[in-house]
């Protein structure tokens, strides 16, 4: 859509698309972590460890409710440590400071 | 006298509060420190300071516990002038730190925060042995004073000396620690913690000299005791020269040298010679501090003694003079008229005091004879606070050794031995005893009867550490959680690499101009008119600028990409093209 | 309260604000932002400065390959070190200019510099680049009270820049002193520029040295691991920036328990030194020279 000047088809409401379309910055969506630089979080690794992402995003993404969640060392720490999910037979993960602090 | 003693402190405090407050906020950039070991003028001082604040507690209560008599007065003295070192003793390794704010951390306070302070360093049995000592010292002096008002507390004093004899050595052996455990070729050796307690206790005595000479008379014992135990310290130099071929000569001559010179009786005689003796040592003993914190001092192109460094050791000394003579003032009547045993402020009334000392120890049932440990009055009043205390400690210790290596702890890899949680366990003995002992003071022989401000004052005191410990125990965010939001990487980063101009060109330009810089003429030919071919003469007639603003603000039919592409982006697509252009 | 108590009291509110709200006064912070970042000119000047004033002697002795560590939770089959080969090294400096980029390490005000004052993780001694040994046995951490210096499980001697307090008693028992203060807020006064976002710019008050470049350790532990979960991550093909730099491969990067590591091979067939005082810790990087 960047390239076309000339309307791909005749339909009416390619117009008001062309129009929206010029205007549009680059990335509509504005993605912000909250994450401090110093922390490093993967979230591949944990999805392809098994964690669902409801352990820790709860199940407020299904209703299309993003963000909001607080998480602090202790909540990762107590996971890494085996300690929730006990139920899942999570395995314990790495707790050295420098697998997730740089 | 002791206003105007106040007074010059004020004088050389408030400079010196500048001088703190400036280097509290400019950080350790401030003052001196050596290149090799980072250290410098407040570690110095802190060392200076808290071998000051021994000598009252070494002094009152190591001769209280011995049975050497010595008149309140004096004692009073001494643990006033322990007290005011070990505020500023404290302030110096918190302002000495680079990131002020996180004192807390040092604090091995139980696994707060995810975390455990790493109990193999120094400076963690230093933060704690300090902590107790002062509270130690605080209770001892508090028991010392009311003793005067309410008899029954005199046969506590015993007890507490007893506790706080082992605990003076301790934290002087500790901080020694800081020292000797380092790789600094200056600061090794096992006799270290001897030579910091000779150091403390000679530079206390000199202290405790000074401040009874302003008081207007003179204790024989403890002048000579300063001459014996300069001998030692010198004796102790030597050997450091002759192990490591390390001395430092201003520090002999002030501390070592003068002070020989008490034996000329004209200069003993004299308050001004005893002034000078006292002044010269606690000068010296600094200077062997200074050169011993920072080995290269004084080495050309190191930095040297700044205003900043003047303005601390002007705000220790004039905050000292200022807090002890205040207090000094307050306790005017708690100190004045008690018996003077060495005391010669007349000399007459030696064999008066002693009698009626003897006369009271009678009736409170106290004896003077050697000391027998077990049957001894001080062991049964400790018998019990003891065995708390042990129990605590044990308890403490064993509960660190289970934990760490903390198993999936961030310290999971930390090696801790028996040997790294020892040094801690004293002061938790004496602690706990010291509290055991103070309750059963006021609630069990009722030795003391607490008002009703005392209980408030205890309860808002109970719940500041509530509040303190809580504090510690959540930790403190790691930053201003506005400034560690990290936005995810935008386009328009200032540094434009080539994988990045590549990626921007595949895939915005190649629709059209096509990967490789020659046209997609099959697409082309089918929606545009075909656009001019850009071979490398063309591209450079038209020129960078004005192809950069073709490609922002568009032409014919190509679209404007400002907005979606950073001039800098923009550039780079056209040096891109260009050596697309170039490539055969 | 009568107005002198009022007085008093105000002025000593005032003289604790002075003493300790002004660190992170948020005015501070706002004008720090604005301020422009150096230019990389500057960067390349001083490490050629930093040449020009290197120390001279660097005091070999000779050691043995490392095994695996020594400290409980290790890892058995990574550790990870470099060696230097002091036969093609020509102290070029390449590798100091790369580290600073990659690591974002600032630059130092001009008093500094004439002092050697510099925040470099790599320096040169004798004309061979010295970093941290990433000692097995760091008396660094020993002595660290809040245990922002630890270990990785696979070798790194690694610092936590937020959990540091400053107390620079690390600094003092480092052997080498390859431990560097941030004595200066180099963000506000201009002096750090941040041109790798995988790095953290650190703080004013904290300690910080050569971590073998963790950031791209990790990168590829998580990308590995998320790839292959269930298999054993070595390490392999990472790099570290110095090593990437060097113009005649002299800094070789790898894992001294993986036979395959490029590192391990050299280390069969060369002779091990390492400075003579950091010999008996069991460092991680070492140097090469000549062949047994």
């Amino acid at each position: 859509m960047d390239c076309h000047r000339l309307p791909l088809t005749e339909k009416p409401g390619i117009e008001t698309l062309d129009s929206v379309l010029t205007s549009a910055p680059d990335h509509p969506w504005s993605h912000k972590r909250f994450l401090p630089e110093h922390v490093v979080f993967h979230h591949g690794v944990h999805a392809s460890a098994g964690v669902a992402c409801s352990d820790c995003h709860g199940e407020g993404y299904m209703k299309n409710h993003y963000g909001g969640e607080k998480f602090d060392m202790q909540t990762c720490l107590k996971c890494h440590r085996g300690e929730t999910f006990k139920e899942k037979g999570y395995k314990p993960a790495a707790t050295y400071c420098a697998a997730c602090h740089r | 006298m002791f206003r105007y003693l106040m007074l010059a402190g004020l004088a050389l405090f408030l400079p010196g509060l500048f001088a703190l407050g400036y280097a509290v906020l400019e950080g350790p950039s401030a003052w001196m420190t050596d290149s090799r070991t980072f250290w410098g003028t407040p570690i110095a001082l802190f060392v200076f300071w808290i071998g000051l604040a021994h000598a009252g507690t070494l002094l009152s209560a190591i001769f209280l516990a011995l049975g050497i008599k010595l008149d309140r007065r004096t004692a009073l003295i001494a643990e006033l002038s322990t007290l005011v070192s070990l505020v500023f003793a404290g302030i110096f390794p918190l302002m000495h730190l680079g990131v002020v704010e996180n004192f807390y951390m040092v604090a091995p306070f139980l696994d707060a925060r995810g975390n455990f302070a790493n109990v193999r360093s120094p400076l963690v049995w230093d933060f704690c042995c300090i902590v107790v000592y002062a509270l130690l010292s605080l209770l001892f002096f508090t028991t010392h004073l009311k003793a005067r008002v309410v008899p029954a507390l005199d046969r506590y004093c015993k007890p507490m000396a007893w506790l706080l004899f082992p605990l003076v050595l301790w934290v002087h052996t500790v901080v020694s620690l800081d020292f000797a455990t380092t790789f600094v070729p200056e600061w090794r050796g096992a006799f270290f913690p001897v030579y910091f307690i000779v150091g403390a206790i000679l530079s206390g005595l000199a202290l405790v000299n000074l401040l009874i000479c302003a008081e207007g008379y003179r204790v024989r014992l403890m002048e000579r005791l300063q001459l014996i135990t300069s001998w030692i310290l010198c004796a102790i130099w030597i050997w450091d020269l002759l192990f490591k071929g390390y001395f430092c000569t201003s520090a002999f001559i002030f501390a070592v040298l003068l002070p020989q010179f008490r034996m000329v009786a004209v200069i003993r005689e004299s308050r001004a010679g005893r002034i000078f003796f006292s002044l010269s040592i606690l000068l010296g003993l600094f200077l062997e501090r200074f050169y011993l914190v920072s080995p290269l001092a004084g080495v050309p192109g190191e930095p040297g003694f700044g205003l900043v460094d003047l303005g601390l050791l002007a705000f220790s000394l004039g905050g000292f003079m200022m807090l002890f003579y205040a207090a000094r003032s307050l306790l005017n009547e708690s100190m004045e008229g008690a018996g003077t045993y060495f005391g010669e402020v007349d000399g007459s009334d030696m064999a008066n005091v002693e009698e009626s000392e003897r006369s009271r120890e009678k009736t409170h049932g106290l004896t003077l004879s050697y000391i027998q440990p077990w049957s001894s009055e001080e062991y049964k009043t400790l018998r019990l606070p003891l065995a708390c205390g042990f129990s605590v400690a044990l308890l403490f210790v064993l509960w660190v050794c289970a934990q760490l290596p903390f198993v999936g702890s961030p310290y999971e890899n930390v090696e801790v031995i028996l040997v790294n949680v020892l040094p801690l366990s004293y002061p938790v003995i004496a602690f706990v005893a010291a509290l055991v002992l103070a309750c059963k003071a006021v609630w069990v022989d009722k030795a003391v009867e607490l008002g009703r401000n005392s209980y408030v004052a205890l309860a808002v005191a109970l719940v500041a550490l509530a509040v303190l410990a809580g504090m510690f125990y959540a930790g403190g965010a790691a930053s201003r959680p506005d400034a560690v939001i990290a936005e995810a990487p935008q386009y328009g980063s200032e540094i434009v690499d080539s994988a990045h101009v590549q990626f921007v060109w595949n895939a915005r330009c190649a629709q059209c101009h096509g990967v490789d810089g020659r046209f997609n003429d099959k697409f082309i030919r089918e929606y545009y008119p075909v656009p001019q071919k850009l071979d490398v003469a063309r591209i450079d007639s038209l020129g960078l600028d004005s192809l950069v603003n073709v490609v922002l603000d568009g032409r014919v039919n190509m679209n404007p990409y400002r907005g979606r592409l950073t001039e800098s982006e923009a550039r780079a697509l056209v040096v891109y093209m260009r050596s697309l252009a170039e490539a055969p | 309260m009568d107005r002198r108590e009022f007085i008093k009291s105000c002025s000593l509110v005032a003289v604790m604000g002075l003493l300790f709200g002004c660190r992170k006064s948020e005015l501070l912070g706002d004008i720090a932002s604005q301020f422009s970042v150096p230019e990389l000119k500057r960067f390349e000047d001083e490490v050629k400065l930093a040449m020009s004033r290197a120390k001279k002697s660097l005091d070999l002795v000779r050691v043995s390959a490392p095994g695996p560590l020594k400290i409980p939770g290790a890892s058995p089959v990574n550790r990870f070190g470099m060696a230097i080969d002091l036969d093609l090294c020509d102290g070029c400096g390449k590798c100091i200019l790369a580290c600073n980029l990659e690591n974002n390490v600032p630059l130092v005000p001009a008093e500094d510099a004439t002092r050697g004052r510099f925040m470099h993780w790599v320096e040169m001694r004798g004309n061979a680049p010295l970093m941290c040994a990433h000692c097995g046995d760091a008396p660094c951490e020993k002595v660290c009270p809040t245990g922002a210096a630890n270990h990785t499980p696979d070798g790194i001697s690694a610092m936590m820049y937020k959990r540091c307090t400053g107390s620079r008693f690390c600094g003092a028992n480092c052997p080498v002193h390859a431990r560097k203060f941030n004595f200066n807020d180099a963000q506000s006064l201009g002096l750090a520029r941040q041109f790798n976002k995988e790095v953290p710019l650190r703080d004013k008050g904290v300690m910080e040295k050569c971590s073998l470049c963790l950031h791209r350790l990790q990168n590829d532990r998580l990308a590995f691991k998320t790839r292959n979960p269930l298999s054993e991550w070595r390490g392999r093909g990472v790099k570290t920036a110095c090593a990437e730099a060097c113009p005649k491969n002299a800094i070789v990067f790898g894992n001294w328990l993986d036979p395959e590591s490029p590192l391990a091979r050299l280390a069969k067939t060369r002779i091990l030194y390492a400075p003579r005082e950091v010999a008996a810790l069991d460092p991680s990087v070492v140097f090469v020279r000549g062949r047994r």
